[in-house]
Order: C-alpha cells, then structure tokens, then sequence
C-alpha cells in the first residue's frame, strides 16, 4: 500500500501525542479518514453527530489537559482538488479565508511535501498562542503519493524538515521586572488579587499571595477553579454574574493585581487603582486597562518569584472584613438582597 | 446538585442565565473543575464539552449543566455519549426560553420580544430513557435531589430535565441604578409577564423578611 500524504499527517499528529480525533467524515476528507483507518492502532476517530460539536470536543480536551485537541471535519480541514480551486465548483469555500479571523495559524497544503512540517508548526503556534490551528487539505493532495514534490524547486530552499517539538517559553519573568512589582505590591494599602484561567495550575501560589498581602482573591469565570470557593481569600467572582462583596472590593481598593487574566468587562474594575498584572503572553500585558507594572511570565512562576520579595503584612482587617462580608453573601447564597432597588425604581 | 457532586467533579456550562446559576451555585472544592467558554461566549459548549473531557478522563464524574436553549442546539451528541459509552451526566435547567437575552432585552430598556420558546416545555428526559440512559422529567421541587441522586450513581450517560421558573432574573452581585431604571421602563413599555416577574421578585423579599 503506498504510503499517501494522509499517512503522514496522521502519523505526525500521533508523534505529537495527539491519540483521538473528534469528527465527521464526508467526501472531502475521505483521504483523512484513510489515514485514521490506516492508523487506528493509534489513533481514534470518534465519531459525532455535529462538526460544530466536534469542534468543542477538541476545545474541551485541551482545556482539561493542557495537551492539543484535534477535530476534522470534511469541507472544513478539506479542500476541493486543487485542479478545479477558483472556479466555483460545487462546495468549494476558500477555507483558508474563511478561517482567518478565528484562528492563530490558518494554512492550506498545496504539496504533499509541506507534511509534516506544517502540522509541527500549527501544533507549536496553537501551544503558543493558547489557540485554534487549522490546516485545510485539497482532497487530491490527501490521497497523493506522500512523497510527490511534483513541480520544479525555484526557490533557494529544500523541503521543509521540522521535529515535533515544543517548549514552552521560560516561565520565570525578569528578575528586575519581580522586584519593581514587589515594591509597587509593598506599597499598596488596599489589595486585591484578580485571577483567570491563566491561574489555574497556581492554587497554592495564590492562597500563599493572599495570605502575605493580607489581600483577597476575585475570580473571573474560568478562573473559577484556581482556589476553592469555600476558602477565606476569596470573594468569588466578578461582573454581572459574581457576588456583592467583589464588587465593592472593587470599589474600595487602591491597588489591582491581575494574575493570568484577560478580563474583558472593564466596567467592573475599579476605576482609579493602580494596577499590576502578570500575564503570560506579551501581547496582552496592559491589554484592558492602564497597568503601571506589567511582567510577563507564567502565573505559578511569576508568584513563586514573588513571594519571597513581598514584605508578609501583619494587619489582616482588610481581608477579615472581606470574608466576613463573604460569610454572609454564602448565608443569602445569592443576590437577592438586591432585588428591592429594582422594585423602588419600578 | 452542588451539594450531591464528587469532590472532584468537573462541571461544563453554557453562556447565558446558566453560567450565572453555575459561578453561584457550583462550589470549587477538592480537587473539582469548571469549563465554560471564555472570552467568545458561544452558545451550547457544555454538552460536547463534557463529552470531550469525558473522554479524556473516564473515571471522574463529568456533569454538564446547561440550559434548553444550549441543549437543544447541539442535544444529538448527547447520542454520541450513549454511543461511545461515556457516563457523562447532564442537567438541564430547562425555562422554554433563551433567559439570558430576555434579561439583556429588558436592561437595554425595551420590552422581551422573541425569547421564549412556544407551547410548552420540551420533554428532554424523553430522548434519554428511549435510547438506554437514564433520563428523568423533574417538575416538582421536592422530585430534585432523588432524580440528581439517581444520575450521579447510574453507570452510563445520565439526563436530569429540570422545569425552572422562566421569570427568575439572574440578578448581578450589586444592581446599579442606571439597570434598575431600564429594567422599569422595559416595564412601562409593556413588558410581557409582568406579574409573574415581579412575583419572582417579591418572592424573595417576602421569603427574606420571614427569615
């Protein structure tokens, strides 16, 4: 059986680690799913009822493993033949186009060659970017001899040659960029701590950041998990969906530390603080709101940086007042209290 | 359903009303989990999501908690579940209606329009017990704990349907003035059930005030 461009894609997904495909099958990924047959041992297609589904599958798999999630879908990862692309022939969609927009890498195979060297790079470009790859396969090319290189090199390069491979960048932000963020953080009065989904994997480092700041923790929805809710140093969540006492800690504070979060509801942060944040991608730091000490970095290096730089505060009625303030939101268990404003303005 | 779930549960949800009810009401504690859609807030997630992590750890106890309006948009891979034999366990807070939209209608000051569903609740239960899961219609309040009970310990894909009160508000933590105006003049402008709104509302003040 000679081995086609399918082979190598499927096998290269597999030397990443990659062990489930969530999908659909249809006549223009029938190359694909030759692959994944011929591959079964290793790799398993699950088979859904809805592309779109398959798509959260994948999405979900790598939210609760930190490892790539991998979905396929006919007309979505494959591509009319290439001989008839541009002429409007039936469910021909320039889905490189089309999937500009969502995506972090977005790349269409014209040649059996580009395997597997393009699956190494949308592998580590997702990784990097915590985001969505896709790779979109003309159905010609997938069932072609996975060793064609059918037309004449013109460019001063052979083809390409990557290793599946990716490590994460060094998680410890600058020692300078720790220490000026310790000092701002000593100098606060009023502290509160703002954790996302970048802060998931750093639940001891958070509670132990509380504790020395004598600061509690807000979190946002999908930082919902990173310290438990029954804890001292939480006020829970944030916005429209998180509890009274968050909201006037927010009111109240001089000083924001945002860890591992891109929280978009800018109306719910104070509006004077002076804010810190460590974020892991550096595109994002400063994002939302003016931030006077951005580092960038891991959320469980950073803090574990940090911590012995940070002057431990003796004074725990600010964060007293705030559990207390939480002990009584758990016992109404829910916003209720407020209803009658509403009815007044009625 | 708080309460009932493993200590290292991990519970997926949809955008809308529901991710309200779940940031309240699901307690993080042990070594328990959460997964919503983030910053694109797309409709319908926690049911595939559930399916997926499922997948990825068979042994833990994957709850999906969702609204009829996620549910019934991508309700066929709770067929993939029974299929692929993963146990994963939904709930469903079924209100007929798109809830969240008709909240935000409201606050924008205008009167719901086109937000709840017709006729009456969908029987989602249905599908379950005909296809080999556990499948229960919970209509009655008291009917709650035993039916969650009885889908955390099935052995196989569970589906818990659950009537809730369509005029529940997921109130924000601190209402500001400029919502409450909005949410009155959406009143004045002739807001549909308006009665059974301010029902709900007064229900809670009522039940305060007696405690």
């Amino acid at each position: 059986m000679a081995r086609i461009a399918s082979d190598a894609l499927i096998e290269r997904l597999a030397d990443w680690g990659v062990d489930t495909v969530f999908g659909l099958p249809g006549d223009g990924i029938n190359g694909i799913m030759e692959g994944l047959r011929r591959h079964q041992d290793k790799v398993r297609f699950v088979l859904v009822h809805h592309e779109e589904a398959a798509a959260f599958m994948a999405t979900a798999h790598a939210k609760a493993t930190g490892k790539i999630g991998v979905c396929l879908a006919t007309s979505i990862t494959g591509m009319q033949e290439t001989s008839i692309l541009g002429t409007g022939y039936q469910q021909e969609v320039a889905l490189d186009k089309l999937y500009e927009d969502v995506t972090e890498y977005d790349q269409m195979i014209y040649n059996p060659v580009q395997l597997p060297a393009v699956v190494d790079i949308a592998i580590r470009t997702a990784y990097a970017r915590r985001g969505v790859a896709h790779i979109t396969v003309p159905n010609d090319v997938q069932v072609a001899d996975a060793d064609a290189d059918p037309w004449q090199h013109v460019a001063p390069a052979a083809a390409p040659k990557t290793s599946a491979v990716y490590l994460s960048p060094p998680g410890r932000p600058r020692e300078e960029d720790l220490q000026r963020l310790a000092d701002f953080l000593n100098e606060g009065e009023k502290i509160a701590i703002l954790a996302g989904a970048g802060a998931l994997h750093a639940r001891e480092e958070l509670l132990a950041l509380a504790e020395t700041l004598a600061a509690p923790i807000v979190k946002t929805l999908p930082g919902k998990a990173a310290v438990p809710d029954d804890s001292p140093y939480t006020t829970g969540g944030i916005g429209l969906l998180g509890t009274k006492p968050s909201e006037e800690l927010m009111e109240e504070i001089d000083t924001l530390f945002m860890v591992g979060t891109n929280f978009p509801y800018t109306k719910h942060l104070p509006a004077e603080a002076r804010v810190a944040q460590i974020e892991a991608d550096p595109a994002r730091a400063g994002a939302r709101v003016a931030t006077e000490v951005p580092v960038v970095g891991d959320a469980r290096e950073g803090l574990r940086g940090l911590l012995p730089l940070l002057k431990r505060r003796s004074d725990t009625s600010f964060l007293d007042k705030y559990a207390k303030q939480m002990d009584s939101w758990h016992g109404l268990y829910d916003a209720k209290l407020d209803h009658m404003p509403v009815l007044a303005a009625w | 359903m708080n309460a009932a779930a493993a200590d290292d549960a991990i519970l997926t949800c949809d955008s809308g009303t529901i991710a309200t009810w779940a940031a309240r009401h699901w307690t993080i504690r042990g070594d328990r989990q959460f997964y919503l859609s983030g910053n694109l807030a797309t409709m319908a997630p926690g049911l595939p999501y559930a399916v997926g992590i499922q997948h990825a750890f068979p042994g833990r106890q994957v709850i999906a908690f969702v609204g009829d309006g996620g549910f019934a948009m991508l309700m066929a891979e709770f067929i993939t579940a029974i299929q692929h034999k993963l146990p994963v366990k939904v709930v469903i807070n079924n209100n007929n209606a798109l809830g969240q939209i008709l909240w935000e209608q409201m606050i924008l000051g205008y009167p719901e329009h086109g937000v709840r569903y017709p006729g009456s609740n969908v029987d989602y239960a249905a599908i379950a017990t005909a296809n080999g899961a556990y499948g229960v219609k919970v209509r009655q309040p008291n009917d709650l704990p035993g039916a969650i009970q009885q889908a955390l310990s099935f052995d196989g894909p569970a589906l818990v349907d659950v009537d809730v009160n369509p005029d529940e508000p997921p109130m924000p933590g601190k209402v500001e003035y400029e919502q409450a105006k909005k949410f009155a003049e959406a009143f004045l402008k002739g807001q549909p059930h308006r009665s059974t709104i301010a029902t709900t509302l007064f229900r809670d003040k009522i039940q305060q005030l007696r405690s």
